[in-house]
């Protein structure tokens, strides 16, 4: 709590002084207009294939790096005018100093029994309207210097969990999920770099809250290059998950009387990603981008105890991983319109994602290559986009294909299989009747999973599915699907078939339920906030 | 626009699909039984038995709550271990696998894991310790595409630790009760596991008695402790709710505390009859609590969740637990009906089922055989009366003549082992029922006792030992690591991990050998004997006939005037087995250090039902098979005799030369 009250005592001040240089239009267009893969999340919303992955509450994500804040390119304009306004802007003694941003939502609702909302999901990114709240609190400092310099720090505070005007406890789950400093102008044309803790990711897929391509947590450094057609990056981070994977404390003696804690496994993982984009602008504003994104993952050696209190100790080699991807995106076909289609594959560690402490590792005869994650890979396919029809009528929709196969060698096991999602969600504005803020809106939604082995539980195959209707009348800020704020009544139909209820506990209330109502209102925003610079 | 976004939607999903690594676990467990029809003669069968845990550790993702360092927790052995060691066995020369129990038990109790797989909680799941039911059926359909049977381990008297008595009604389940410790020596009592009460366990406070003690079920998911599974067990009135076995060990001076007649193994006496009756319907020591296998629901009930095993993961055959803890009727329905299934239902020819009556008294253990129920049992009075007494502690060797006279005729007045097989039992190869007394399932040691070089730390002694296991009609039955020469005491330090360097032999050079090595000599001197045994049908479905033994001990070394041998035969013993007009002659001395001899002097002549100038050859060259060259042929003599020399811990397998 300490953390939390000091930032929130900065955050006052802060607040204070900037009120009215942080929604300075300057700023607020340039955070919006430089996509360039910048992103947070939490650590547990890595992709799993597990037992344990049933329907659960995932607060973490918001959305980024909606394709509809591209700026329309003028087709007249040459390549190099391409490039987004801020980094052609000069920039301005008045730049120097606190801006204030935010992501956040909070959710609240029952079913038909008075129940909690939860999200009937099965799938890893399943449908985020019963999301539990979450916020992220952004503090940015920018410090122009001679020369055209011009620094950026940027602190973000994510809290997550329950809040206590709904369950009275004085507490709650609080993040660092950045802790950076961007050197924008750099001196060097076209190049920008930045150092810390950070969220490095690109565009995801709003309606699953899922980051389908690029998605990295780490502690590291890079270098990101903006001109003409051409913008990329890389970046070199790590990080060291606490986990036996990762990490061990043994209890040693002490030179006297006593004992004391040291690591005995404290490897870290380091992580290298590279990112390329070739943007491009054709005749009547249609643009369109290809995307090149690759990941590498590395872990040195180590032992540790298979019980702390023993001395008997288990080899784990040295692991190395690879993300490979493809992103194609196509915009403004239509108003406020874009598609993004993502391929993503991945062996190794890397197919776990970087926070995650690898399961179904693979055993060889050979003792020294147990505990070892390179047999394993995953593929997702996915796609996402938003199509205005007029001024009036918008859909959003996001899908994806994914399969997963752990590194050991079994062939029907309840960690490999794959799983598919797709969820479509229509918006209506009838400005004459209900003027411009208020969207008829509803989603419809599939997903469905099928794993390798049986159901731990049954001992039988198993074939989990879900369907959801909701229906959603919205007080939104502005005529565009991804327009902030955003006021919801939602009303959700879940329909789980019997093999999706089944990863519920037999003393679950939900597991006899083949259809859950829900009810409940949301408020979602973003302004300013880190996911977009 | 809609049509190429759908375009472009239905390839994306066409690629994906094609990418995935999409395997159906339907199409495992709808293979169909592969064996089915495999099943020939047990007779021919090499068994082989396995402790799941111990023996190898294939997929390091189940190692919960491993604790290599006690021997009476999980090692982290599974099916996975088994698959990827069936070259190992397949060399070895095994054609059965009997595994220990697969169901889901209780994690732990009092500290103990229940590694073992004999406390039940869940009598449907699996052990998730040991992998999942694909595991379980990948490790069956792996041993049955090597012509390998696999047999489960079934346990049907008791289950694991999931109630306790509430004596003192303070609804805590307390380790020390006043006052009790009255019946039996013991100090502390548990209301997990108090003492036997005929009449059930009493509830008891400081002014006295006050009736039956209520049953308290107990949910404790962190160690599985929970009711049991299908939810029709958890039922108190499916449990006898007496209490523990308190005699074991101390049955005389049990019976002779209450006043009771007769002793404790002469059948219909007092002591006799109370006995029996604790093992019947007592709670097996360790709080097992004791199912009312005599009430019909609970029988369909344990019937039911039986035929499910043969049916998900096509079993071979059961070994069923502590059988003498049943009553005989059990017996007789559940088997019947679990043969019935397995032939009729499911189509499995020759289901074995056997049982393990852990007694000494030849007449009990054959009072299991035939009849409805059981197609054999374990030999335990073999064991104790040969594989102990004459091959570790040298007892005379004509112990094993007269166990032989038991078996066929009878002990005590009492009948003998079934002449006659099952109703769906195993048959030969005519199709005629196989008589259980000709298939007792022989061993020399297994999971519940010593090993043997732990009571007798002679590899010598062993091999003498093994000859007699796979030469002596019956079906043989090794306990794994016997052939890497594991030495463990009591349970459960004869457990010992299979996969562990530090448990393997040393080689001549004083190195040890690597895991699953199959070059040391008890591996190759097993390895031989199994393929003689398979070699020579004789060894396999002949009957036996005595030629030779002694009536006094192996280290017997009295001579008389002249210096000679008072008894030249101590520590042999010879017997013939024939069949199809083949005969093979087995001859060995057990006696640790005296040559012992079949001369014929002092008519002490060994005859054979050789012909006069019969040429025997012999087969058995310790660690191979001896060629012809090697081979000491022998002559039988006049009147079908044959002198031998046997040094000490040498044997012999004679078979006709030219055959």
């Amino acid at each position: 709590m300490n953390i939390l009250n000091l930032f929130f005592s900065i955050w006052i001040v802060v607040y204070g002084q900037t009120t009215d240089t942080t929604v300075s239009p300057e700023v607020e267009k340039k955070s919006v207009t430089n996509p360039d893969g910048t992103a947070e999340v939490k650590p547990e919303v890595k992709p799993e294939v597990k037992p344990e992955a049933k329907p659960e509450v995932k607060p973490e994500a918001k959305p980024v790096a909606k394709p509809e804040v591209i700026p329309p390119r003028d087709p007249e304009k040459k390549l190099d005018e391409v490039k987004p306004a801020s980094e052609k802007k000069k920039l301005k003694d008045s730049d120097t100093g606190f801006r204030f941003g935010s992501y956040g939502r909070v959710n609240f609702g029952r079913n038909s029994d008075g129940e909690p909302v939860y999200p009937v999901n099965i799938t890893s990114h399943g449908p985020r309207l019963e999301e539990a709240s979450y916020v992220e609190l952004d503090l940015y400092y920018y410090h122009r210097f001679a020369g055209d310099i011009l620094t950026k720090t940027v602190s973000t505070l994510a809290l997550a969990d329950s809040l206590f005007h709904y369950d009275g406890k004085w507490d709650s789950s609080i993040a660092v999920r950045n802790l950076f400093l961007e050197v924008k102008k750099s001196g060097i044309e076209g190049f920008s770099f930045w150092a810390g803790s950070r969220m490095y990711r690109g565009d995801d897929i709003y309606l699953l809250d899922f980051w389908p391509l690029d998605n990295l947590n780490t502690l590291g450094a890079g270098i990101w290059y903006d001109k003409k057609p051409l913008r990329g990056g890389i970046h070199v981070g790590i990080n060291r998950v606490l986990g036996k994977f990762q990490y061990q404390e043994s209890s040693v003696e002490t030179p006297f009387v006593g004992s004391q804690s040291i690591p005995t496994l404290n490897r870290q993982r380091t992580i290298a990603s590279a990112k390329l984009e070739y943007w491009h602008q054709i005749k009547d504003s249609v643009g369109f981008k290809v995307k090149g994104y690759a990941e590498f993952h590395s872990l040195p050696s180590g032992t540790y105890n298979a019980l702390e209190d023993q001395p008997e100790q288990i080899a784990l080699p040295s692991e190395t991983g690879f993300t490979v991807g493809l992103q194609l995106g196509v915009w403004n076909f239509a108003p406020k319109s874009f598609v993004n289609v993502f391929a993503r594959y991945a062996t190794g560690i890397a197919a776990y994602g970087e926070f995650s402490t690898p399961f179904g590792l693979g055993y060889e005869q050979d003792l020294n290559s147990n505990y070892s994650a390179k047999s394993a890979s995953e593929l997702v396919i996915a796609a996402t986009g938003n199509i205005m029809a007029g001024s009036n009528v918008g859909i959003m929709f996001g899908a994806y294909l994914r399969s997963f196969k752990d590194a050991d060698s079994v062939d029907y096991d309840w960690d490999d299989g794959y799983e598919a999602v797709f969820a479509l969600r229509p918006m209506v504005w009838l400005p004459s009747i209900l003027g411009n803020n208020i969207a008829l809106s509803g989603e419809i939604s599939y997903q469905m999973t099928n794993r390798n082995g049986l159901n731990p539980d049954t001992n039988e195959s198993a074939h989990p599915s879900v369907w959801k209707f909701s229906i959603i009348p919205t007080w939104i800020a502005g005529k565009g699907t991804y327009s902030r704020p955003a006021v919801r009544l939602v009303y959700t139909l879940a329909m789980p078939n019997d093999d999706a209820r089944l990863w519920y506990h037999e003393k679950d209330y939900r597991r006899n339920r083949s259809t859950e109502h829900f009810i409940g209102i949301q408020a979602e925003w973003w302004f300013n906030s880190s996911t977009y610079n | 626009m809609k049509s190429r976004l759908l375009f472009i939607l239905s390839i994306l999903a066409l690629t994906s699909f094609a990418g995935c690594d999409t395997k159906n676990p339907d199409d495992i467990m709808n293979s169909g039984f592969i064996t089915k029809a495999d099943v020939g003669d047990w007779r021919d069968e090499m068994i082989y038995q396995v402790l799941v845990d111990r023996f190898d550790d294939g997929d390091v993702n189940n190692n919960y709550n491993v604790d290599r360092s006690a021997m009476a927790k999980y090692h982290g052995g599974d099916w996975q271990g088994l698959i990827n060691r069936l070259d190992y066995l397949e060399t070895l020369g095994v054609t059965a696998l009997w595994i220990s129990p697969v169901v889901r038990n209780v994690e732990e109790d009092a500290g103990f894991g229940s590694y073992h797989g004999y406390w039940t909680q869940d009598f449907i799941s699996v052990n998730p310790h040991f992998g999942d039911l694909t595991a379980l059926r990948r490790l069956v359909d792996a041993a049955h595409k090597r012509n390998i049977k696999v047999i489960l381990d079934v346990v049907t008297n008791h289950v694991g630790q999931l109630f306790y008595y509430d004596i003192n009604g303070n609804g805590a389940p307390d380790d020390t009760l006043m006052g009790s410790g009255s019946t039996s020596p013991l100090e502390r009592i548990t209301e997990w596991d108090p003492d036997y009460d005929s009449r059930g366990i009493q509830g008891w406070t400081s002014l006295g008695e006050s009736g039956p003690a209520r049953v308290v079920w107990v949910d404790m998911p962190e160690i599985n402790r929970l009711p049991p599974n299908p939810p029709e067990f958890h039922n108190e009135n499916w449990f006898n709710r007496r209490g523990r076995v308190t005699v074991w060990g101390r049955e005389q001076d049990a019976c002779t505390a209450l006043g009771l007649s007769g002793g404790p193994n002469t059948k219909n006496t007092d002591c006799f009859n109370y006995i029996r009756e604790q093992e019947i319907y007592g709670d097996f020591p360790g709080g097992l609590k004791d199912l009312r296998t005599e009430l019909p629901e609970v029988r369909q009930a344990l019937i039911k969740v039986f035929k499910h095993w043969i049916r998900v993961a096509d079993f071979d055959g059961f070994r069923i637990d502590t059988v003498k803890h049943v009553e005989h009727d059990f017996w007789v329905e559940f088997n019947s009906a679990i043969r019935d299934y397995a032939v009729n239902t499911l189509g499995k020819k020759n289901f074995f089922i056997f049982g393990e009556a852990f007694s000494g008294i030849d007449w009990l253990l054959a009072s299991y055989t035939g009849g409805g129920m059981f197609d054999s049992v374990f030999y335990f009075s073999q064991k104790f009366t040969v594989f102990d007494g004459v091959m570790k502690y040298g007892e005379a060797t004509g112990n094993v003549e007269s166990l032989l006279t038991g078996r066929l005729n009878g002990v005590d007045g009492e009948p003998p082992y079934a002449a006659t097989g099952n109703t769906n039992g195993p048959v030969d190869d005519n199709g005629n029922l196989i008589a259980p007394r000709s298939m007792l399932v022989n061993f020399m040691d297994n999971h519940d006792v010593p090993r043997f070089l732990y009571d007798k730390p002679s590899i010598e002694a062993l091999h003498t030992a093994l000859v007699y296991l796979y030469t002596w009609d019956g079906i043989p039955c090794l306990y794994y690591g016997t052939e890497q020469e594991f030495s463990g005491g009591n349970d459960p330090m004869n457990r010992e991990d299979m996969f562990e360097p530090a448990n393997m032999p040393k080689d001549p050079s004083g190195q040890q050998y690597k895991i699953f090595n199959t070059t040391n000599p008890t591996f190759k001197t097993i390895q031989t004997l199994i393929a003689l045994r398979k070699q020579y049908a004789p060894l396999r479905r002949g009957g036996v006939t005595m030629r030779y033994k002694s009536d006094v001990r192996s280290d017997n070394n009295e001579t008389d005037g002249g210096g000679f041998p008072l008894y030249p035969m101590r520590g042999i013993i010879a017997f013939e087995r024939i069949y199809g007009g083949e005969t093979v002659l087995v001859v060995m001395n057990v006696s640790d250090t005296l040559t012992s001899y079949t001369h014929s002097y002092s008519n002490q002549a060994m005859s054979t039902s050789f012909t006069t100038g019969t040429r025997l050859k012999n087969v058995f060259c310790g660690d191979h098979i001896c060629s012809e060259s090697e081979a000491a042929t022998y002559t039988v003599g006049s009147g079908g005799t044959l002198d031998l020399t046997l040094g000490p811990r040498t044997a012999l397998i004679l078979v006709q030369s030219g055959k």
